[in-house]
Order: C-alpha cells, then structure tokens, then sequence
C-alpha cells in the first residue's frame, strides 16, 4: 500500500487538544507572582488570556500573546519553558496549531475548567526535580 | 451600461455586479462581545473543504450596507438643502435607519411604493419599513471577508493567487488599545468643583477614572473582498448606487477610501478601495443626472417622505 504524499496526517482528537491547553494555561499560571497578582480573578483572567491570547498565526505567537495578558512580562521559569517545548512539538505544526487555536478560543470556558481541575488535582513537583533538559530534544523552529 | 438619465423610470434594468477589494490601511474594529476588557472580532464559522470548522473574522454586509444608507441619506439632506430640525424623527429613522413598522395590517400599498421608487429611487433601493409595509431593497450588499487560507475555497478568481490566500486568518489579527485619559493630577484641578456632603463638610476628592481597553482587529495590510448587487434596479437605482460609492468611497489622495468598521472616529477601520464600476456606466453623469432629479422634485419628495412613514 502507498501513501499520497498529499495526505493529511490526522489531527488530535479533541480530548488531546484540550489537554495541551491545560497544560499551557497551567505552565504559564507556575510563573511566580502571577496566580497571587491575579488573586479571585485568576481564573477569568486566564479564560481571557487563552482565548485572546491564542488569536495567533502560530505558537509562538500564541505563547507571547497569552504571556503579556496574565501579565507576564519577565522570562518563564525553566520548568514552564520545558512545557513550552513539549507542547510546540506538535503545536509548531501550523495546521495542529490551527485545530489547537481554534478550539482553545472557541471552548476557552470549558478548558480554563479543565485546567482548574487539573491544577487542584495535580501533586506538587517533587523537591528534587530539577527539569533536567532532554540533551536530544530540539525547539522544533 | 450607457447612462441614463430617466431617473423616474420603473423599467427593470439588468442586474449589476461591483466587486470590491479593500486593502486595511488601519486596523479595522468590528466587535462581537468581550472576554475581559477584550473586545472580540466578529467571526463567522466556516466550514472546511476537510469538514474542519473554523472562526474566521470578517465585516458583515449589512455594515457596508448602512455605510451606503448613511452616505445617501446625508447626500439626500445635503442635495434638498433641508433646514436644520425639519424632519419628523420617523422621517430621520426612514432615511438613515430604514424605518420601522408602525401600524398593523397587511395590505401593501403598491402605487405609494411605485412613486417612492420614482421619486426617491436611493428608498427602494435600500429598502425600508413603513407603516405596515416592509419594502424589500434591490441593493445586496455582501459580507466582507478576509483574504486568507480558510476562505482560499470561495476566494472570487482574482484573489485565488494572492500571497495572503496562503496565511492563516490569525496571521491577519491583531490587538489595539486605546485609553481614557484623566486629567486628574493637571492644571486642571485647580477648576474641579469641591464635594460637600449634607452638612456642608467637604468630602473625599472625585475618584479618577482612568481606563485602557483592549480590542481585537484585523490588521493593516489585510486585504478584503466583497460584492454589492443591485438586482432589477431601476435606472434611478443605478444612479443611486453610483451616488452611495462615490460618497461613501470618496476619492482620497487620490484613491477611493471607505471606512469599514467601527471606531471610525478614532483611527480605525480606512479601507483603499479597488472596483471597476464601469457597469454603473459614467459616475460624474449618473450624479449629476441624480442630483437635478432631486433637485427638481424637492417639495414632491420632501411630502412623499413624510406619507410614507404617516407623519
């Protein structure tokens, strides 16, 4: 059997989507100061970051975006800047991101849900966690 | 089309196509609810040749269309040299708003409606409301959508190579802000009046009201398309169109420029403008033919407007 070249690799299916806006939201709230600054509003706020913040041509973009709106206006921690990596694996990729983005700004409620639940239910890192860099891993852009 | 000059007349001419193709030269705002302090784009959700389903931003025709309806309606009081406070508001609404249906009943009264079009041909073009009747317009104004990968499956053939027709819409949005400035803290101060209480005791200072909102737009640069039809106009239709683009997409350092959008005031929404209105016929001739129409007729259309809506 051959492949067209011309084929279209499937996308995520949903549930996967909405996990990686879990952990994007998730990794960027880690910042130090920002889920304190935010206070009651965190999690409106990060509704708005996420659906505001994903109107973007690309992860990269994306990333920024959501940044300045949870005022984030340092560098990201190295643990969140791993998760950052994991995540433009496939979000690097502009029809995945496309599917990624379109679904984070349309269903932006329903995720910050998902990514609240996963944060109260999430263990804490342990102490000696030092987010050793995976020496092969390359930023895919 | 050769240009006609019976403005009056009620003979079908053929339909009429002008396509439109805007280019962003400012951000263009055209907001559909918040998130946050964020005013969100109006967006419209596309399906895909794959079956995929986006939200892709765009400007509703029936925006472009009040643009048009406003630009007649000024160039209509403007033309009849109508004095300040003349018009019933019901006339107003007519004019700028379409009207609105004011009386029951189901009867439609056809030869109003004939003398409406003959009179006040810009009327029936746009249709209106009146009364108990709903006069459906032979203008139809598109939506205005971007140029882009998602919309590359009904992009009009002049576009399908456009380098945007390869961008994703995202690439085409983008962020403003603009802010709320309080003069709190000037030499203003000096003239803001004390706040006493009850009892006469001065109170606390005014609160400042300083504010920054956020909204999304599409970005400069951005290239847009539309199409305006005129289907069975009338020759004062014709004319009418021609008159609503050239006020409405006026010639601006050389280059037909519309405002699109919201925030006009402030900045947003200046469109250069690209249409071969060639179909219309000769525009200098189509407004000059339109404006000596009204000229003419200033007291019939000045009664007929005011039958209309009953005032």
């Amino acid at each position: 059997m051959s492949t067209s070249p011309d084929t279209v690799p499937p996308l995520p299916d949903q549930a996967t989507l909405i996990a990686w806006g879990s952990r994007f939201i998730n990794a960027l709230l880690d910042t130090p100061g920002v889920v304190q600054d935010l206070g009651r509003d965190v999690w409106t706020r990060a509704r708005t970051a996420l659906e505001t913040g994903t109107s973007t041509a690309s992860f990269s973009e994306a990333v920024s975006k959501t940044c300045a709106k949870l005022g984030i206006t340092g560098a990201l921690l190295a643990s969140t800047s791993e998760e950052i990596v994991k995540l433009s694996r496939d979000l690097s990729d502009p029809v995945i991101f496309g599917a990624w983005a379109e679904l984070m700004r349309r269903d932006a409620v329903y995720v910050i849900a998902i990514a609240r639940m996963d944060r109260k239910n999430r263990k804490p890192a342990p102490a000696t966690d030092t987010h050793e860099p995976d020496p092969n891993e390359k930023v895919p852009f | 089309m050769t240009t006609t000059t019976d403005m009056g007349g009620l003979h079908a001419l053929p339909d009429v196509h002008i396509p439109l193709t805007l280019t962003a030269l400012d951000p263009i705002s055209h907001g559909a609810g918040t998130s946050g302090n964020t005013q969100l784009l109006r967006t419209q959700d596309v399906v895909q040749p794959d079956g995929r389903r986006v939200a892709v931003p765009y400007v509703s025709g029936n925006s472009l269309r009040h643009t048009l309806r406003a630009a007649l309606a000024w160039h209509l009081v403007r033309t009849l040299g109508m004095p300040e406070r003349s018009l019933p508001k019901t006339v107003v609404d007519l004019l700028w708003s379409g009207g609105a249906l004011s009386e029951t009943g189901n009867q439609a009264d056809l030869e109003t409606i004939r003398r409406v079009t003959s009179t006040v041909p810009a009327l029936t073009m746009l249709g209106y409301s009146a009364r108990s009747d709903i006069i459906t317009g032979t203008l139809w104004v598109d939506n205005v959508h971007l140029v882009c990968s998602e919309n590359r499956f009904r992009l009009p053939a002049h576009l399908a190579g456009h380098p945007h027709a390869h961008l994703p819409g995202g690439a085409m949005r983008g962020e403003a802000f603009g802010t709320r400035h309080d003069v709190r803290g000037s030499a203003v101060d000096r003239y803001i009046q004390a706040v006493q209480d009850a009892s006469g005791l001065i109170g606390p200072e005014p609160a400042t009201t300083q504010m920054i909102y956020d909204m999304q737009v599409i970005k400069p640069g951005a290239v847009l398309w539309t199409t305006l039809h005129l289907s069975v106009p009338t020759p004062g239709h014709v004319a009418a169109l021609a008159v609503a683009i050239d006020e409405a997409m006026p010639m601006v350092a050389g280059r037909r420029t519309l405002a699109l959008g919201g925030k006009r005031s402030t900045g947003f929404g200046s469109c250069a403008v690209d249409a071969d209105l060639s179909p219309l016929g000769d525009m200098g001739e189509l407004r000059a033919a339109y404006e000596q129409h009204l000229r003419e007729r200033r007291d019939d259309i000045v009664a007929l407007l005011r039958e209309v809506v009953g005032a």
